[in-house]
């Protein structure tokens, strides 16, 4: 082992060393007979090796400790000659070590590295992250969309007078229109709101137009099979001023269908009634599932409906105080669920509410 | 609203299709919801006649017979009984199909080949069941396609006639609006009506004592008629949109209203007694029983129409059993008449009681059409059933109902339109829609409304009329001015959605539940008697008991959903919901606060191969609560323990108080609870009061300097009693109000030997620091003695070495 040998020469040169002659013959013969600072680098292939190497040449009892302990006894004209040749020998096994060690270094931490290696396609340890109702995202991109056209959130209580959501919506108690909202009464007078709309009312009852509001939130109908849940969630926008009129309810809508449905959404609005609006219009997005060649969606009309919108009728602004001749507005109302369940190709509206994991996670 | 196209036809001439009228009355707020082809399914099915019958020589139960298709004649094998040589039925020849989808081919039955199948009803898709083969009548055209022999070759038309639309309600009414879309001629239905012998006058009265709920009572008499079956063609049209036929007399009226729109009542005349009839409002708690059987306690308000000594019909709802038409009647007095809209809609909400009729009046008939609509039954009467319709008719109608003049302006419809219509082109859809100009002016229209369009009262009503005949769809898109309306920063929406991504961020999803509850939770949650909850706002009509109050509190909803859960095998589940519950406060309106509600379950890592699994606790739904409270910036929070809620562990509950006032509950659901909800007992809970997180909420975080001198840290370990809680060391190390201390962490929790029995370690780190200085050992050591003391001295700690 050529360390070794190193080692054993290293020491019988220290021990000719106590009775040498002139250090400065003795110096180049003992690099040559321990071999070039390249040959003694090469020599280790271990961190180890090398202190061991080191310790042979610099350390207390080393071959350079003992030789630079006897520049002293040299005769004073050599003492100069032999310094330097020992610091020029010192100074190339020094730079050599360092070299060496460097090497060594970078090798074995890159052998250690390997080996911690793990199995980095084992499942990772998740924080744990939850996700919002479907309906709760797709209710917020609505009311975003809306509020980036200047819209503000109103609110309204659910249980509601029947004055709120039937009354001053111009549909007085023996209205034929009630039978389009089958009621939930709490009593002759309190009822839980059928739609959003009272708290149009309410908002108009409370402040003067300019009136440019979005009002997300429950509502209820006594009604329950596989397309109708007795709550369900709408969002109703109210906006009135002067001079607001059906081609702004036109411009608005359509402005939000190409936001929330994709720019290119074929749209149609279609004469309908509500007695809170009048015009009224029911808005149809062409079919986004069949693209309007007929799906069991759209019952094969190719159109689906989305919302139902309206200027507002004078008689509702007579109910809040507002002179129609001086204002106008229009009104609309989507329903959450028929949006959320086009988005998501849900095909069962009853599944929002179950509430079961396995749905909850997909969204 | 079900219309057939072919019936429609009559009084509408046009080239367009079905698709094209449907897409017109669609676009013109007459959505047509759905088509269907009467025919569908039916092809090579042609007018046979039975030429002969012979019984089948191998089977008992068979016949054989010898059809004519007008080209040939075909033997084929038939299970029926009802017919006889010369019948005319439906032959299904090789080849053909019917609904179903049953083709039918050549085939050897019992050894006798077959050329076809002979066709009931049923097998046509006319019938639900049918006893025996379809008979047709004598003058079907033989060998014609039976699609078109038996009127199959038609559209039946769904359509959605909005509640503003009564005279919508009827073919007419349809073929009116298509008329005037198409620009064409509305044809009206002819009328040949004949008067025999004496006038009504002496054989029957009739006296109309409330002319506001009666402004209109008409009526004929006939006599000598029979009552029978139905002639096919009316059948025939009766089915088309979908009304059962009942006999000849029924029949015609319900023809008559299918086609004018006008409900009429026919009496059997005989038993009207005294030969009269007097409308008159009910009495409180009269009782009458309607021809369905069923015997009606009336309320005042209700409007009869009755004969001598009873009530015979329940004006504008459904007539009596004791006056109904029957096999034997041979002679009816038929009423036409028109009631006030909201008494009729009155009586068929409290009677529950729905009916053709009561869904025209409540709408509002046409008073003008009340005498034409007689006189077209009258004499279709007179035709199927015989009979003669005496002279004269009877018409109570003292004050003639006038619709009101209406200005119309031009501008106006352009200004709610944002449209540029000309006065002329208004005035055309006008006309168009029979709309009546009295005059116009420069720049306004002056109109009054048929009597049948009883929504155009108003000028926003001929307006909307504008807008829909000119077409939606050719009202350009504009967007309004930038609205200046100020702007209230969305506080609630903003705190609400930040409480969600912080309960997500914690690994909750988020559940919404109706708003309903079972008043029986409050039991299973043990609650007091007088416990807040309890204060429900319940439903006068609720679909079930189970959802029969609003809920005042979430908790049972989110127990019902880890039990659903559980029964699909989940393992683990952190859910809440944001919504608010609804306290009934007495009179008025309920408060309807918001809540916060979650509940976590199950195991706690989210790796299968990890060792470190174990069970969710206390402190892992606390962990979400406080961060939960971090991310709304709520600093005043505090936890305190609670042994008296009824549905949590005593040991395992607190109450959280927000600014010292309580907020909520978190805890573990009480085991008795657990197995009333039939889910295990290591599920934690809370549940939180939103608005007071809102309030507390400090919107603004207040920014500090970074420290410029050194923290130093201090730990300290006591021994304490169990029952002092961490929160009281905590709270006497603050109430020392020292200078300096910046933070104090608890980090280790022990119990166990070597400490006592009935005691346990708290170790804290405590954290110095001044913003002066850097703080030397001694001035460390004093302060850090005053804690040790303060602990030792107030709460009987030993301060354990380190
Ligand atoms: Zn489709």
């Amino acid at each position: 082992m050529p360390l070794m040998r190193f080692l054993k020469n290293a020491r019988d040169v220290k021990e000719r060393l106590e009775n040498a002659g002139r250090l400065g013959e003795l110096i180049p013969r003992i690099a040559e007979e321990l071999g070039g600072e390249e040959a003694i680098v090469s020599l280790a292939h271990t961190t180890d090796d090398l202190k061991a190497v080191e310790v042979e040449l610099f350390g207390k009892k080393g071959i350079i400790s003992i030789l630079r302990k006897k520049i002293p006894q040299e005769a004073p004209e050599d003492r100069k000659e032999a310094g330097r040749l020992l610091n020029e020998m010192a100074g190339r096994y020094e730079a050599a070590l360092k070299a060496r060690g460097e090497e060594l270094a970078a090798t074995e931490r890159a052998q250690k590295l390997a080996s911690q290696r793990i199995d980095v396609t084992m499942p990772g340890r998740r924080p744990g992250m939850g996700r919002p109702h479907p309906i709760t995202t797709v209710t917020r991109e609505v009311v975003e969309i809306f509020r980036e056209m200047g819209f503000s959130v109103a609110e309204g209580p659910e249980v509601e007078l029947d004055y709120y959501n039937f009354e001053a919506l111009n549909m007085p108690k023996d209205h034929p229109a009630r039978d389009m909202q089958d009621t939930f009464y709490v009593s002759d007078e309190v009822v839980l709101r059928t739609h959003t709309s009272p708290v149009q009312v309410r908002t108009m009852k409370s402040c003067r137009p300019p009136v440019q509001i979005i009002a997300p939130g429950k509502v209820y109908r006594c009604d329950a099979d596989v397309s109708h849940t007795p709550m369900f969630h709408q969002v109703e926008g109210l906006m009135v001023d002067r001079n607001i009129n059906f081609s702004h309810l036109k411009g608005v809508l359509e402005t939000f269908i190409s936001k929330m449905f994709g720019s290119g959404t074929a749209t149609r609005f279609r004469p309908s009634f509500f007695p809170f609006t009048e015009p009224s219009a029911e808005v149809d997005i062409r079919c986004v599932i069949c693209g309007g060649k007929g799906c069991r969606v759209c019952k094969s009309t190719g159109w689906l409906e989305i919302l139902g919108s309206g200027m507002v009728d004078p008689e509702v602004f007579r109910a809040v105080g507002y002179d129609p001749e001086e204002f106008t507005g229009f009104a609309f109302g989507l329903g959450m669920e028929r949006i959320t369940m086009l988005k998501y190709g849900i095909d069962d509206i009853r599944l929002f509410y179950e509430n079961d994991m396995r749905f909850l996670r997909q969204f | 609203m079900r219309i057939s196209f072919n019936w429609l036809r009559e009084f509408v001439d046009t080239d367009l299709t079905v698709l094209q009228v449907s897409d017109r009355l669609t676009m013109a707020g007459l959505e047509v919801e759905g088509l269907e082809y009467l025919g569908e399914g039916i092809s090579g099915v042609v007018v046979g006649r039975i030429v002969s019958i012979s019984p089948h020589p191998n089977a008992d139960k068979l016949t054989l017979c010898e059809v004519d298709n007008g080209k040939e004649i075909l033997p084929i094998v038939c299970g029926a009984k009802n017919m006889k040589a010369g019948d005319k039925v439906p032959l299904a020849m090789a080849g053909a199909k019917l609904p179903g989808g049953l083709k039918i081919e050549k085939t050897k039955l019992r050894g006798v080949m077959s050329f076809g199948m002979l066709c009931s009803e049923k097998e046509l898709g006319l019938a639900k069941e049918s006893s025996g083969l379809m008979i047709l009548t004598e003058d079907a055209p033989l060998g014609e396609d039976i699609v078109k022999a038996i009127s199959l070759d038609d559209w039946a038309m769904e359509i959605n006639v909005t509640p503003n639309r009564p005279d919508c309600l009827c073919t007419i009414g349809i073929a009116r609006e298509a008329a005037a879309l198409a620009r064409t001629a509305l044809r009206q239905p002819k009328l040949r009506l004949t008067e025999h012998g004496a006038k009504i006058a002496g054989r029957m009265k009739v006296t109309v004592e409330d002319q506001e709920l009666c402004p209109r009572y008409a009526g004929r008499l006939i006599t000598g008629i029979t009552v029978g079956p139905s002639p096919a063609w009316m059948r025939r049209r009766l089915r088309a949109v979908g009304v059962r036929s009942i006999n000849n007399v029924v029949d015609a009226t319900n023809y008559v209203m299918m086609e004018m729109g006008q409900p009429l009542h026919a009496f059997d005349y005989q038993f009207l007694a005294g030969q009269e009839i007097i409308v008159r409002p009910a009495e409180e708690g009269e009782v009458f029983t309607t021809l369905d059987g069923i015997e009606r306690t009336l309320s005042a308000g209700m409007l009869l129409i009755c004969d001598a000594d009873r009530p015979v019909a329940l004006a504008g709802v459904m007539g009596g059993q004791n006056s109904e038409v029957s096999d034997g009647t041979t002679e009816i007095f038929l009423e036409s008449a028109y009631f006030n809209p909201p008494c009729v809609r009155k009586t068929s909400r409290k009677l529950g009681l729905h009916t053709e009729a009561s869904h025209r009046f409540e709408r509002g008939a046409d008073p003008e059409a009340v005498i034409k609509a007689l006189d077209r039954a009258a004499s279709m009467i007179a035709e199927l059933a015989g009979g003669e319709i005496a002279a004269e008719r009877i018409d109570e109608y003292p004050n003639p109902l006038k619709m009101p003049v209406v200005t119309l302006r031009v501008a106006k419809v352009n200004d709610v339109l944002g449209a540029a219509l000309e006065k002329n082109e208004i005035a055309d859809i006008m006309k168009r829609l029979h709309i009546k100009i009295h005059e116009e002016t420069a720049d306004s229209i002056l109109l009054q409304a048929p009597a049948f369009r009883p929504d155009l009262t108003r000028e926003i009503d001929f307006v909307e009329e504008a807008a829909r005949v000119y077409g939606y769809g050719k009202i350009r898109s504009s967007m309004p001015a930038r609205a200046v309306a100020a702007r209230e920063p969305d506080v609630a929406l903003i705190a609400s959605r930040r409480a969600r991504e912080a309960m997500h961020d914690c690994g909750f999803y988020e559940v919404v539940n109706y708003s309903f509850m079972n008043p029986g939770d409050f039991d299973r949650l043990g609650l007091p008697e007088d416990d807040f909850r309890r204060k429900t706002v319940a439903l006068r009509n609720p679909l079930s008991a189970e959802q029969s109050v609003m809920r005042t509190t979430l908790l049972p909803s989110l127990l019902s959903n880890l039990s659903l859960n559980l029964s699909h095998g989940v393992r683990d589940m952190k859910i809440f919901e944001l919504s608010r519950v609804f306290i009934n406060a007495g009179a008025g309106l309920p408060n309807e606060p918001l809540k916060i509600c979650g509940l976590a379950y199950g195991v706690r890592s989210a790796s299968p191969w990890d060792a470190g699994v174990r069970e969710t606790d206390f402190y892992d739904l606390k962990g979400a609560v406080e961060q939960l409270l971090d991310a709304m910036r709520v600093q005043n929070a505090v936890f305190a323990s609670e042994e008296g809620t009824p549905f949590l562990h005593p040991g395992k509950a607190a109450r959280l108080l927000i600014g010292g006032s309580p907020a909520g509950y978190i805890g573990q659901l009480h085991p008795d609870t657990a197995g009333r909800w039939d889910i295990p007992a290591n599920v934690y809970v809370f549940e939180i009061d939103f608005q007071s997180i809102i309030e507390a909420a400090q919107e603004l975080p207040s920014y500090r300097p970074l420290p410029k001198y050194p923290a130093v840290e201090r730990d300290i370990a006591v021994i304490v009693p169990t029952d002092i809680t961490s929160f009281s060391v905590q709270k006497t190390i603050e109430s020392l109000k020292l200078a300096f201390i910046e933070d104090v962490r608890l980090f280790d929790y022990y119990e166990g030997a070597p400490i006592p029995d009935g005691k346990k370690s708290l170790a804290y780190t405590v954290t110095y620091r001044s913003f002066e200085k850097t703080l030397t050992d001694e001035e460390v050591n004093l302060l850090h003695k005053k804690i040790m003391d303060a602990l030792k001295d107030r709460l009987g700690a030993e301060i354990r070495e380190q």
